[in-house]
């Protein structure tokens, strides 16, 4: 007994057919194709509307996501500031006595008056012209009594360096993210996306709970309620969960059963993938030997449909 | 001689391919019903990415849309036991009398209850290894995995049928993998 009986018997397992044709699937194929384009319009369209209304109201923030993210560190925890580097690339100054090598210093110390800091500023913001004396921006000192703050946090890349290792949001708060997004993904896909994003990674309970209130989230395979599911221990890993998947990992999109709405879900994750999510510190060992038993990944997925429903947080089978 | 349209396309691939990719949906899920909802989305999903994918490979894609959709179903519904009614019972819709004409659908209960038992992924790999009769760098496509993971698991589950179904694999075959 072999591969050939193998074969035989799934060949008599698989019966025969088809008594249904589906060559009349074109129709609702292309039904669902406008929908989706114009679920994109209008996402876009919402998108233009708030860039024009934040104008109008004078300002907002209007840097665009790719000259904001995705987050990187800039200061390493265990270097001692001894400079102070403004938006500004041209226009460091320093702020404290000088300790590091001569090189470095030299670079720090070198001001440069001429040049305008708003022409080579990155981020294209019409910045204050830094002095050599005062710092415009301050140190970033850890203070570890001190309550935390949306900008006390500093996630790290991994080895890989592609990685971005936030602390729990709920510890450190970390703004200034950019959500994974995938080409085919409708912009109120990514808006909800990056909503969330915002939310988790500011550990903005309230915001989060409102949300899934409102969407109707299913949050558990159970009734669990917005409440309790971003309450206590798991309320914190949820969050955490959900700010590092959003932001280092695209969504698998199309992968939804539940009607001609596509959805996204994050994360799209290989296997060879699984051990970063221990280094991001949302699993463990022993969830990667349960997947690995299961045969697929069931950890923590996030759903969010074609017209920005968030559908969907959940983890286990 | 004009080309075909879109639609004259696709309809060209349905027609052709419908069967084959009916019965791989019946080995997925177990229920011929489940399988039709299953393979009916599919080709609605392939309709609508049309333009995008029929230069590629619009049966790669099917595969891969069925694979996912599922284990998003079995995610959702859990485990099934696949059940073959018998002749003259109703059958699982209670929409028609089966009739005998089903009895070869009813033998192979077996083979279909001993792959439910499969995690999915698993399940997949000896669907489209022994009944589509992809190879090894194929099915790591559809599947989104490494061809490594995908002996991994084929040894697995040939282990697994192994012991559900002593009399069809042998124990060389269990031990051999893809």
């Amino acid at each position: 007994m072999g591969k050939d009986e193998l074969r035989n018997a799934l060949d008599h397992a698989a019966g025969h057919g088809p008594e249904v044709d589906f060559t009349g699937t074109w129709g609702a194929g292309r039904r669902m194709r406008r929908r989706r384009q114009l679920a994109q319009g209008v996402g876009g369209l919402a998108l233009a509307a708030g860039l024009v209304g934040a104008f109008a109201l004078g300002g907002g923030d209007l840097l665009s996501r790719d000259s904001v993210g995705p987050a990187t560190p800039t200061v390493p925890d265990d270097v001692v500031a001894t400079a102070v580097e403004t938006d500004a690339d041209d226009t460091a100054v320093t702020s404290a006595p000088p300790t590091t090598s001569d090189e470095e210093t030299s670079e720090a110390t070198a001001p440069t008056a001429t040049d305008d800091p708003t022409t080579d500023d990155p981020t294209g913001t019409a910045a204050p012209a830094p002095t050599t004396s005062e710092p415009t921006t301050e140190p970033p000192t850890a203070d570890p009594t001190g309550p935390a703050s949306p900008t006390s946090a500093e996630p790290t890349t991994g080895p890989g360096g592609d990685l971005i290792v936030l602390p729990n949001p709920c510890d450190e708060p970390t703004t200034g993210l950019t959500v994974m997004g995938a080409p085919d993904a409708t912009p109120a896909t990514m808006e909800r996306a990056q909503e969330l994003l915002d939310l988790a990674s500011t550990c903005d309970l309230d915001g989060l709970i409102a949300l899934a209130t409102d969407q109707s989230t299913t949050l558990s395979f159970g009734n669990t309620s917005p409440e309790d599911a971003f309450a206590g221990e798991r309320g914190r890993e949820r969050v955490h969960a959900l700010a590092s998947l959003l932001v280092n990992y695209p969504p698998e999109l199309g992968g939804g059963s539940d009607g001609p709405v596509l959805s996204a879900r994050w994360p799209e994750l290989s296997e060879e993938q699984w051990p970063e999510l221990i280094e991001l510190g949302i699993a463990t060992q022993q969830d990667l030997d349960s997947w690995e038993s299961y045969g697929g990944y069931i950890g923590w997925r996030i759903y969010i449909e074609d017209d920005g429903l968030w559908s969907g947080m959940l983890a286990g089978d | 001689m004009n080309q075909p349209t879109q639609d004259e396309e696709f309809v060209q691939f349905v027609r052709a391919r419908q069967g084959q990719l009916l019965r791989a949906a019946r080995l997925y899920c177990g229920d011929p019903h489940i399988a039709e909802d299953l393979l009916q989305d599919a080709f609605v999903k392939l309709a609508s990415r049309w333009e995008s994918v029929r230069d590629g490979s619009p049966d790669a894609y099917v595969r891969r849309i069925l694979y996912r959709d599922s284990v998003s179903r079995w995610r959702k519904w859990g485990r099934e036991t696949p059940y073959a009614a018998r002749e003259g019972e109703r059958d699982l819709l209670d929409s028609r009398v089966v009739t005998s004409g089903v009895d070869e659908w009813v033998d192979g209960a077996d083979v279909r209850a001993a792959l439910a038992d499969l995690p999915p992924r698993q399940r997949a790999v000896i669907v489209l290894r022994y009944f589509e009769d992809q190879s090894e760098a194929q099915i790591a496509e559809v599947l989104g995995i490494a061809a490594g993971t995908v002996k991994s698991q084929a040894s697995k589950a040939l282990a697994a049928l192994r012991r559900s179904m002593p009399a069809l694999i042998d124990a060389g075959m269990a031990e051999g993998g893809l």
